[in-house]
């Protein structure tokens, strides 16, 4: 019985309240900047798990958010010998721009580009974007899953979770911050705003510091 | 080998050796059944005949290929005799199979699963085998065993022309028996050579070259489904058999596919045709198999299908397009891994055009500093990446927004404020799409950072051009 206990604690799926620390095994990427860092239970994004970042509108420096550790992820494939992992874009709002992404540290020809119909309706093109993330996840071919989608039904989301949970890619769902309310399975949700971020959930650990944090912060990221 | 023999001779005689002396000649012509120095040109060999029974219209079209196809994992050298039958050299894979019975129950269960009726038959030569197929005569091992084995079928399973044979049934030969038995000389000068050629490739005193067998160099399959349907299901079913035996084919050639069509007939309709492109050749049954369920998933059809028709008009013939790794690095998580597989995959649900990749063009105006790419990951680009790639927004938008102005001020969901700027780009006077704009860096009240420029010709309009994520 304990040790079924221990091994859920080990593994991060429980956790005890009181003890912030028992995540620190847990396996991360590091976002870039350290004050974020700090705040994130294991001192990164969770890998092999979901995370969800809630946008009040596009344009706020979410992919500044997300590019350093995504470029941390694009270098770490390619020193080793492996062949070099990808990084899948479903159904962004706009079209990643490849030279700026280039300057970011990102190879364009690993980027993956996946756009749903365009004439669906919002819920079946989430429904087809999510499809494609879940995919994506499974093939274990990509380091990072950005997918954007709005009006996702509880149990895609649950389904999107469990693909990442089966993957050690980073999972990035982007949606619009009026879900904030809804119910997610996601490790960790992120909300960010004009005036900064927000912590709203994370596992192994409740959030350090609640409320805000500046973002984004005045200094470029720690490269 | 040790089965039951069915066959019995026609005449009691006939099951005696034949007589060790004949009258006439004084110096003993030689008899076509006795052994001569010629016997050893044949290489120890093989053969398995293969007789279709049933129906020979069904057997004469493409019931021989299919039969040549299902058989072709069992060896390369394989020759058809048309128009019911064939022969197989097995020889060569005794080993793998295991010995002689067990390859030859393992054709009997290929076969059957196929739905044909046959016999078959061991020998050493590729005529005998077949003769004795037709006979439904047994095997025999030993080329020694030949002439005698031989000897106990009727002249018909030779198929001789007509004049041949109404020959020897006036010389009253009614089996192999009788007609080995004619000395070779008075043999040869009243009938065709071809017939005394035969015997001798049947006995293994001549060699018998053979053209091996090449499969057609498409596919092309159909099958008529048992009933008119409009079920999914059942469509899958129908498409994972065709699929299975382009398999065969595909295993058979060493090839891969690269496009598929598959279309589906309808009773009063013009044909459903569902195409299928691969990013990559493959030969992965299950891979293809998964796909067109995909596809056919999406697919609207107008009515009922009742015939299912798989082409595919070229096969590749890359060896080294998929051998399995012997080492995989990585455990694939899914059956379809890979990144080829996984855009196929997502482009059998969502379209070609859903799918592609990124990739850097040498270019000073913005838009077409990048290109989409339909095969990601081929080719990586090392084109110098200018300065001013770091001064670019991550998004950007397909087509420029022209955004309203009000005192020369542009707005973007409220008033834009200008940090920095102005870039000038312009010409592209070579292609036609010449562009004169001074770029800004501006804010907007939510907080949005956006790539914003004004055009230095024409109206002077401002237009938003990308995003800074």
């Amino acid at each position: 019985m304990d040790d079924g206990l221990d091994r859920l604690l080990r593994q991060g799926q429980l956790w005890r309240a009181a003890q912030a620390g028992i995540a620190d095994e847990l396996p991360v990427i590091a976002t870039g900047f350290a004050d974020l860092d700090a705040r994130l239970p294991g001192g990164g994004w969770p890998r092999g798990a979901l995370t969800e970042l809630l946008l009040e509108a596009h344009g706020l420096g979410e992919l500044g958010l997300l590019l350093p550790a995504l470029a941390s992820l694009c270098r770490g494939s390619v020193d080793e010998a492996a062949e070099p992992r990808w990084v899948c874009w479903v159904a962004p709002p706009f079209m990643p721009y490849a030279p700026a992404l280039a300057a970011h540290g990102l190879p364009p020809e690993r980027m993956l580009v996946v756009h749903p119909s365009q004439r669906a309706q919002a819920r079946e093109r989430a429904a087809e974007s999510l499809w494609a993330a879940e995919q994506a996840l499974y093939s274990g071919q990509c380091c990072a899953v950005l997918v954007w989608a709005e009006q996702v039904a509880d149990l895609r989301l649950r389904r999107l979770q469990l693909a990442a949970e089966g993957s050690d890619a980073w999972a990035v769902l982007v949606r619009s911050a009026q879900a904030r309310e809804q119910h997610s399975p996601a490790a960790l949700r992120v909300h960010l705003g004009g005036d900064g971020l927000i912590i709203l959930k994370c596992r192994g650990g409740q959030p350090q510091v609640p409320g805000h944090s500046p973002y984004p912060p005045d200094r470029m990221p720690a490269d | 080998m040790s089965r039951m023999r069915t066959t019995l001779p026609l005449f009691p005689e006939e099951a005696l050796p034949p007589p060790a002396t004949r009258s006439e000649a004084a110096p003993r012509p030689q008899a076509l059944a006795h052994a001569s120095p010629r016997a050893s040109v044949v290489a120890e060999t093989l053969w398995l005949g293969v007789h279709l029974r049933g129906s020979t219209q069904l057997a004469a079209e493409s019931g021989l290929e299919r039969v040549a196809l299902a058989l072709a994992q069992f060896s390369p050298q394989l020759s058809l005799e048309p128009p019911d039958g064939l022969v197989v050299e097995v020889g060569a894979s005794l080993r793998l199979f295991g010995g002689a019975a067990t390859l030859r129950a393992a054709v009997a269960r290929r076969l059957e699963a196929l739905g044909t009726e046959t016999w078959l038959a061991l020998a050493p030569t590729p005529l005998a085998a077949s003769w004795l197929a037709r006979a439904d005569g047994g095997d025999v091992a030993e080329l020694a065993q030949l002439p005698g084995r031989l000897g106990e079928l009727p002249v018909e399973v030779c198929r001789w022309p007509a004049t041949q044979a109404k020959l020897l049934q006036e010389l009253g030969v009614r089996s192999l028996a009788d007609c080995l038995r004619l000395p070779r000389d008075a043999l040869s000068r009243r009938s065709s050579p071809a017939l005394l050629q035969s015997l001798d490739r049947a006995l293994g005193r001549s060699a018998d070259p053979r053209r091996a067998w090449q499969p057609p160099a498409g596919f092309d399959d159909v099958l008529a489904l048992p009933a008119e349907t409009e079920t999914l299901a059942r469509l899958i079913e129908g498409v994972d058999w065709l699929i299975e035996r382009l398999g065969l084919v595909l295993r058979r050639r060493d090839a891969s596919v690269h496009r598929l069509l598959l279309s589906l007939c309808h009773a009063n309709q013009a044909t459903t045709r569902v195409a299928l492109v691969l990013s990559q050749p493959s030969r992965d049954v299950a891979h293809l198999q998964a796909l067109y369920a995909q596809r056919l998933e999406r697919v609207m059809l107008p009515a009922p299908v009742m015939m299912l028709r798989l082409s595919v008009p070229r096969l590749e013939l890359d060896a080294a397009a998929e051998s399995g790794e012997l080492f995989a690095r990585r455990t694939p998580a899914h059956p379809c891994a890979g990144v080829p597989q996984l855009i196929e995959r997502l482009r059998a649900r969502l379209g070609v055009s859903a799918v592609f990749g990124l990739c850097l063009v040498p270019e000073h105006r913005p838009e077409n500093a990048w290109q989409a790419v339909n095969s990601p990951g081929g080719r990586i680009n090392d084109a110098a990446l200018p300065a001013s790639a770091v001064h670019r927004p991550l998004w950007m938008l397909a087509e420029p927004v022209a955004l309203a102005g009000q005192g020369g001020q542009p707005h973007y969901q409220g008033r834009l404020r200008i940090e920095q700027g102005p870039e000038r780009i312009e010409t592209g006077w070579w292609d036609g799409r010449d562009v004169a704009r001074d770029y800004y860096i501006a804010r907007n009240p939510p907080g949005m950072r956006l790539w914003i420029y004004r055009e230095r010709i024409g109206a002077r309009g401002w237009w938003l051009h990308g995003v800074f994520g």
